[in-house]
């Protein structure tokens, strides 16, 4: 009797705040009114709030809905117009000039001014701050305050990224200047110029925003924005079944498993309350082939490699098919992607053949083998990976199961991350491993970090000993170049380069599965698109007052 | 006594201090350091940013030396800062011992009240079906998998039934709702994690209820207290459970630190803010002071159980003298 009382207690109370709702009425629209509250959450908690210090993807959504930068990305990944309403840049590329917005207001009713571009450039570019993002700013000469709502910004040299790299988030200076970035109270009460203001933060429980009134672009309807910490994704799809939470992977960085997207979504539970859709996310995976080994050196065995690879299989099989097959690193980049480049087709014969043409013949052993340097060698190598990513471990599986069928012999080893990366990655001790890559929508860091021959050092990301004349040539015009259209063509000429050289075996790019309860309105998730970090339009996503769940 | 006592606590000093030199050893022999964990392999990121972090944590310092300087910390009571967000690691943990002691606490009080009835009642009817019965509950218990039975009862009774919320220890509305519904929320927060806790420590312990109370009823004074013709109640509860406890009170001594070290599987799957979660996801991300700190409290509090579990010996026991 004593362990049931609370359970009847229980009970009682929820089945006295419960309004029910009939689900159908969420397929109708009504007034556009203010209210109701956004409740998503996140496998890890943030672990500070300050735009220049964050480096994990909670913290980072979180500073996407508080903070504004001078530009922001547009759908198709363009550079548009945020806190600056316009800029000029000068002719030779090196002299940014912005306009910024007048009477924008931080959620302390401060108003933003260039001081505070000023003074983000000093947090950014101060050795001390223990920011990640410093290198962004080391092109530039001189920051000026020309007038209140005027910034210029002078560089060494032009660089490409610059609208979208830098000044991504303003800091302001009236509550900073003269503190200790790394450890100050702003760290965990955030504030910004953004639509959603802080409000609360429970460590490892949740993170409470507010619509802020005075957003310059207009009050947002939502009232409130919670981000709850659930640190079991099982846990997480049950939350959303029961109500607990109302989205997954909409406002934030979170997605459904592609085994719950293909295999749990078809129930009423499910059907009447959410809708869901795929859309594409900046990452891929990929093999990469250690140039410096013998086996990898010659571009026909790369192709060949890839060609023995059938990848559509590796994605059915992995992950449900969610996700398609890429040529290049650009992942869903439109601008960036060359259409005329498409992937190598899985095709065992000519696979065999291009093997044969750089040397390797069937040995009795059903292994390939070939003479180097006057000794007999079989096509045997070590395919690693780091441990705990389940999806990866079976891909490595399947290739290894198709790599024999060619006639080579592939090990697998799986080893823990921060192992992997000290002992294997940097020091360059590997055959071949099988990663992915998260991209940037502006492309010029990852694709000069990942392919230039000069990023082969320690801690660099071009670790499989890339080298090629013309994309290094490509890659440093691409960074002084500022206009989009003339990077695109380079884009396009380095996208077919790699693509035919193989140095990866680019595997496919996975979809990011998204589930937003049917009351909210007034957003558009293209499924062919991107989703565009910072949010862009949170402040217009609606709840009608008929549908409204919450009254905070 | 009191020297017995004194000298206990005294012991104490050096035993924590060994626990602090091998897991401060042990945490530093697993490979990887938090600076590497965090920044490798983001093309975003400054490679240099690894670098910096790793001075800004000191751990470019040889391995004493940074030993040297967390036990110089440690003797003002100061136990450094979390890596993960730089506030202090007390802070941090006192943030956690709430919910912890709230989950477990209770856990623990309510596993020795069915328990210990259990297993004194399967040694009462041992071999019979009430015997029977309980040997099969609880090792049901003990065995299935805490995280399939957590699932299954958030999906029985959160997804399906629809009268418990499934995670986390209070509505995230709750702050709108009226102050008389906010009590039933925590305990219907509660219900779900209480119950598969303790369900699965139930084998455990009223096994050893079960043994200790089989042992004391085969004795001489149990059959001469039957001889004198005292009731059964009697006999059972004045008699036997009394002696059949003692081993019981030093099981709970040893239960004491579960109690502010709470449980990672529960903790993850229901989202309970505790001390496990804290110490699973610092280990896994190499915070190493938060690691030394609650790992030193933990290792405190067992040494202190188990002193707690000696004295209730000699209190409960006649026979337990230290001289």
């Amino acid at each position: 009797m004593f362990r049931k009382l609370p359970l009847v207690l229980a009970v009682v109370v929820i089945l006295a705040g419960c309004k029910k709702i009939d689900p159908k009425i969420y397929s109708q629209d009504g007034p556009q009114t203010d209210g109701d509250m956004l409740i998503e959450s996140t496998i890890g908690d943030a672990k500070n709030m300050n735009p220049a210090l964050v480096d994990e993807v909670t913290g980072g959504d979180i500073d996407d809905l508080v903070f504004n930068g001078l530009a922001r990305f547009n759908e198709r990944l363009e550079a548009a117009p945020c806190l600056a309403e316009k800029w000029n840049i000068s002719k030779d590329g090196k002299i940014i000039t912005y306009f910024l917005r007048k009477g924008v207001k931080f959620h302390d009713g401060v108003e933003f001014t260039a001081d505070d571009v000023l003074f983000t450039y000093k947090v950014y570019t101060d050795p001390t701050v223990n920011t990640p993002y410093g290198s962004r700013y080391q092109d530039i000469k001189t920051v000026e305050i020309m007038g209140t709502y005027e910034v210029k910004v002078t560089y060494k040299k032009p660089f490409a990224s610059a609208i979208t790299s830098t000044f991504d988030y303003i800091l302001p200076k009236h509550l900073l200047e003269g503190k200790d970035i790394n450890k100050g109270d702003f760290n965990r009460h955030p504030v910004g110029t953004g639509p959603y203001r802080f409000v609360e933060w429970k460590t490892d429980q949740k993170i409470v925003l507010e619509a802020n009134p005075d957003y310059w672009e207009g009050k947002p309807r939502i009232k409130k924005f919670v981000m709850r910490i659930v640190p079991d994704q099982a846990t997480e799809f049950l939350e959303l079944l029961n109500g607990g939470i109302d989205a997954i992977g909409a406002w934030t960085h979170g997605t459904l498993t592609p085994e719950q997207f293909s295999r749990q979504l078809d129930t009423p539970k499910f059907k009447d309350y959410y809708n869901s859709y795929k859309t594409n996310e900046l990452v891929y995976s990929y093999i990469g082939w250690n140039e410096l080994s013998p086996l990898f050196n010659d571009k026909k065995v790369r192709q060949a490699l890839t060609m023995s690879i059938d990848r559509q299989t590796i994605l059915q099989n992995v992950i449900y098919g969610l996700g398609s097959i890429c040529s290049g690193p650009f992942a869903a980049h439109p601008w960036a992607v060359n259409p005329k480049v498409s992937p190598l087709p899985f095709d065992v014969e000519r696979a065999k053949k291009l093997f044969k043409q750089a040397g390797w013949k069937p040995g009795k052993d059903g292994i390939l083998h070939k003479t180097i340097k006057g000794k007999d060698a079989p096509f045997k190598f070590t395919l690693m990976t780091n441990q705990g990513n389940v999806p990866r471990e079976r891909e490595a599986t399947i290739v290894q199961q198709q790599l024999k069928e060619v006639g080579i012999q592939v090990e697998i080893q799986i080893v823990e991350w921060t192992t992997f990366i000290s002992q294997y990655v940097n020091k360059k001790k590997f055959d071949a491993i099988l990663l992915g890559w998260s991209l940037t929508p502006d492309l010029d860091a990852d694709l000069y970090g990942n392919w230039h021959s000069s990023q082969t050092g320690e801690h660099q990301y071009n670790f499989i000993s890339y080298k090629n004349k013309t994309v290094d040539r490509l890659l440093v015009e691409c960074r002084r170049t500022l206009d989009l259209k003339k990077r695109q063509k380079m884009y396009w000429q380095m996208h077919s380069i790699l693509a035919d050289e193989q140095p990866y075996t680019f595997l496919f790019m996975p979809k990011t599965l998204v589930a937003i309860h049917k009351r909210f309105k007034g957003y558009q998730i293209d499924e062919a698109g991107i989703r565009v970090r910072p949010m862009v339009g949170t402040e217009k996503w609606y709840v009608p007052s008929t549908q409204q769940k919450y009254q905070p | 006594m009191r020297k017995f006592l004194i000298r206990r606590l005294l012991m104490m000093v050096p035993l924590l201090l060994g626990i602090s030199i091998l897991s401060f050893l042990i945490m530093h022999l697993a490979p990887g350091d938090p600076a590497t964990l965090n920044a490798a392999m983001r093309s975003n990121i400054d490679p240099s940013y690894i670098e910096k972090l790793q001075v800004f944590y000191g751990l470019k310092d040889p391995l004493y030396l940074q030993y040297w300087h967390w036990l110089e910390r440690f003797c003002t009571f100061d136990f450094g800062d979390s890596f993960r967000d730089s506030r202090p690691v007390l802070i941090v943990i006192a943030e956690r011992i709430p919910a912890t002691v709230y989950l477990s606490g209770l856990s623990l009080i309510l596993l020795f009240v069915i328990a210990v009835p259990l297993g004194v009642g399967a040694a009462y009817y041992q071999n019979r079906f009430f015997d029977r019965f309980v040997s099969v509950f609880t090792f049901v218990g003990y065995s299935a998998p805490h995280y399939w039975v957590a699932l299954m009862l958030m999906l029985l009774f959160g997804v399906n039934w629809g009268i418990l919320p499934i995670s986390g220890m209070a509505d995230t509305n709750l702050d709108y709702l009226p102050w008389y519904s906010r009590g039933g929320d925590y305990l219907a927060h509660l219900i779900l994690p209480l119950a598969v806790t303790t369900y699965g420590s139930l084998a455990s312990v009223s096994r050893y209820a079960r043994t200790s109370m089989l042992e004391v009823i085969r004795q001489d004074y149990i059959r001469t207290a039957r001889a004198k013709g005292l009731s059964e109640f009697q006999v059972i509860f004045n008699h036997a459970l009394r002696n059949a406890l003692i081993p019981i009170v030093t099981l709970f001594g040893l239960f004491l630190p579960s109690v502010l070290g709470g449980a990672v599987i529960i903790e993850t799957i229901f989202s309970w803010p505790g001390m496990g979660r804290l110490f699973w996801e610092s280990i896994v991300s190499h915070n190493y002071p938060v690691v030394m700190g609650v790992g030193i409290i933990l290792a405190f509090f067992t040494l202190l159980g188990n002193f707690l579990a000696d004295i209730g010996y000699a209190l409960l026991d006649p026979r337990v003298r230290y001289d």
